[in-house]
């Protein structure tokens, strides 16, 4: 690994100055669950470390009638815990579908939200691939079975977060901190595609920090649940993940938002699923057209045609709990 | 209504010196940039040893590590206490579960730094002089390791469930450590030593 210097900030308002020098040779580290593991691989080699865990008011978790609000470096694991977010039973789910006990004492809301992608070429510093500055992506042609299917090229990761899914059907919004002070971005405007930017999953600039979240009070009538599908049951990354808010009164569904994880470089919100579903009893059948339509333009790659069904069946299986839950 | 809550940090810094000159002459003299901006808006350690103070199994231990070595690393190089096994090194397996502010971290994955002022506790500070811990006498007796690689994380995840649950269900046992992996597949076994250790425990009073 290569030596740094590790940088305590006097307070949050110092990490962009910090960053805007640093620039690239900077990086922020909270539980740095994800962050040690990039450095020890030598995928991420910063000159300057920039401590977050320590900065005052950086945890919290507050609610009121607007809602919930959480700092970015507040514990997976308090979040869990936390009186305040029993509320958002699907936000519950999603945190503690996290890694581990361990790693959910570790890392944080802005880490899960901000850590990057998990693609095996990615992650070894033998492979200069196309999101690390290289020229190729080697899981075109590759092992690609845990990869995305729609929205890919020329980058085909898959976000790997939980939480971000089940914030972008929650409609939160997620405050960034750079030199020129703050600003509000919505959960789902915050991933950005390859197309858009293929050497960064967000919008972050780099003189940015994620600070807070923010989770607008749900309606009574609403719902929110999680269902992860993953390889090995006690912990793993999402193969396929779905978040699904909704109302449901005499059966039809209403007010429906839904996003996906493990299906896309970003978090992909279902928009046409959720048109296809608005209103309707959501039947079996209605629930697999929606997805169907969701999903018609899916390119999967060599390995990961799996998914497409998967995402089609757990959608179902979401909107079955929902209902029971 | 609203509540406000605030959670502490994993550790409180309680000092953190850089070793062997300044800690402003260290930034001049190995970065070839300079970082004024981080020493104008934070405090600054590294890249060369850093002094931290660990509280381990109830003693105050004072060592100097590089910010690049881990927790694990510190304690089983420097402190020679090897208990905490370090197996995949990046998270993914448990073996180095220790208990840290009392809860239970990946020593593996986490600065030695970022320990300094916390209390940590590992497996070998669970025995009360000769005497193991009700956990690490129900694994003997049920037989509950075959290479004992993941036992020590597999205990300090137990030991974590029972002081905060006595009397734990069988799903809430597997839960507890579902963060752990054994190649051996001892797991029913652990089960069977958890649930025993609970019962041992409540009993001995
Ligand atoms: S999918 Fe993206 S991260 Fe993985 S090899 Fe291709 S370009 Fe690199
Ligand atoms: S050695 Fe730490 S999780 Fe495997
Ligand atoms: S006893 Fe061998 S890995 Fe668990």
């Amino acid at each position: 690994m290569k030596p740094f210097q590790y940088v305590y900030p006097k307070d949050i308002k110092a990490v962009p100055k910090i960053l805007a020098e640093a620039g690239q040779t900077a990086l922020l580290y909270a539980g740095g669950t994800d962050a040690l593991a990039r450095m020890k691989e030598g995928v991420s080699q910063p000159d300057v470390v920039v401590n977050l865990k320590e900065i005052s008011g950086f945890s919290l978790i507050r609610s009121d009638k607007k809602g919930l609000s959480i700092g970015a470096g507040t514990l997976l694991a308090d979040v869990v815990e936390s009186e305040e977010a029993q509320d958002y039973p699907g936000l519950v789910e999603a945190v503690k579908a996290v890694g581990t006990i361990q790693l959910r004492n570790m890392g944080t809301i802005g880490g899960n939200l901000c850590q990057r992608p998990r693609c095996w070429y990615y992650r070894s510093a033998r492979f200069d691939c196309l999101r690390k500055g290289g020229e190729t992506c080697f899981a075109i042609y590759g092992d690609n079975k845990y990869h995305c299917i729609i929205g890919g090229n020329p980058c085909f990761i898959v976000h790997p977060s939980d939480v971000a899914p089940m914030l972008i059907a929650l409609d939160a919004t997620i405050e960034i901190l750079g030199l020129k002070g703050s600003r509000w971005v919505k959960a789902e405007e915050f991933y950005v595609t390859p197309q858009q930017d293929p050497y960064n999953e967000t919008i972050l600039k780099s003189d940015e920090v994620v600070t807070s979240v923010h989770i607008p009070a749900q309606a009574k009538s609403l719902k929110s649940h999680y269902v992860k599908f993953r390889e090995r049951d006690s912990f793993d990354f999402a193969m396929v993940s779905v978040a699904i808010v909704a109302s449901i009164s005499d059966n039809t569904l209403s007010n429906v938002r839904i996003a996906y994880g493990g299906v896309a470089p970003k978090p992909w919100r279902a928009t046409r699923a959720e048109k296809a579903l608005e209103g309707t009893n959501a039947t079996e059948q209605q629930i697999l057209d929606a997805a169907t339509g969701e999903f018609a333009q899916a390119e999967p790659l060599e390995q990961n045609e799996y998914k497409v069904i998967m995402a089609k069946n757990l959608l179902k299986r979401a909107i079955r709990e929902l209902r029971q839950g | 209504m609203s509540e406000e809550k605030k959670h502490d940090g994993l550790s409180r810094r309680s000092f953190l010196k850089g070793v062997g000159g300044g800690v402003v002459g260290t930034a001049v003299l190995t970065s070839s940039r300079r970082t004024s901006a981080a020493e104008q808006y934070g405090d600054v350690v590294g890249p060369d040893a850093v002094e931290i103070t660990l509280n381990v199994n109830g003693q105050k231990r004072t060592l100097t590590v590089d910010p690049r070595v881990t927790l694990l690393d510190a304690l089983r190089d420097q402190l020679s206490l090897t208990g905490s096994k370090r197996v995949c090194n990046k998270g993914q397996c448990g073996a180095c579960t220790l208990i840290c502010n009392g809860r239970t971290v990946l020593a593996c994955s986490m600065l030695a730094i970022d320990a300094d002022g916390a209390d940590v506790e590992t497996i070998e500070g669970l025995k009360t002089g000769d005497q193991l811990h009700p956990v690490q006498e129900e694994f003997i007796k049920n037989d509950a390791l075959q290479c004992g690689f993941c036992t020590p994380g597999f205990i300090m995840s137990s030991v974590a469930l029972l002081r905060k649950n006595p009397s734990p269900s069988m799903e809430e046992i597997k839960y507890a450590v579902s963060g752990n992996l054994c190649r051996c597949g001892t797991y029913p076994h652990v089960f069977k030593a958890v649930h025993d250790a609970a019962q041992a425990m409540k009993k001995g009073g």
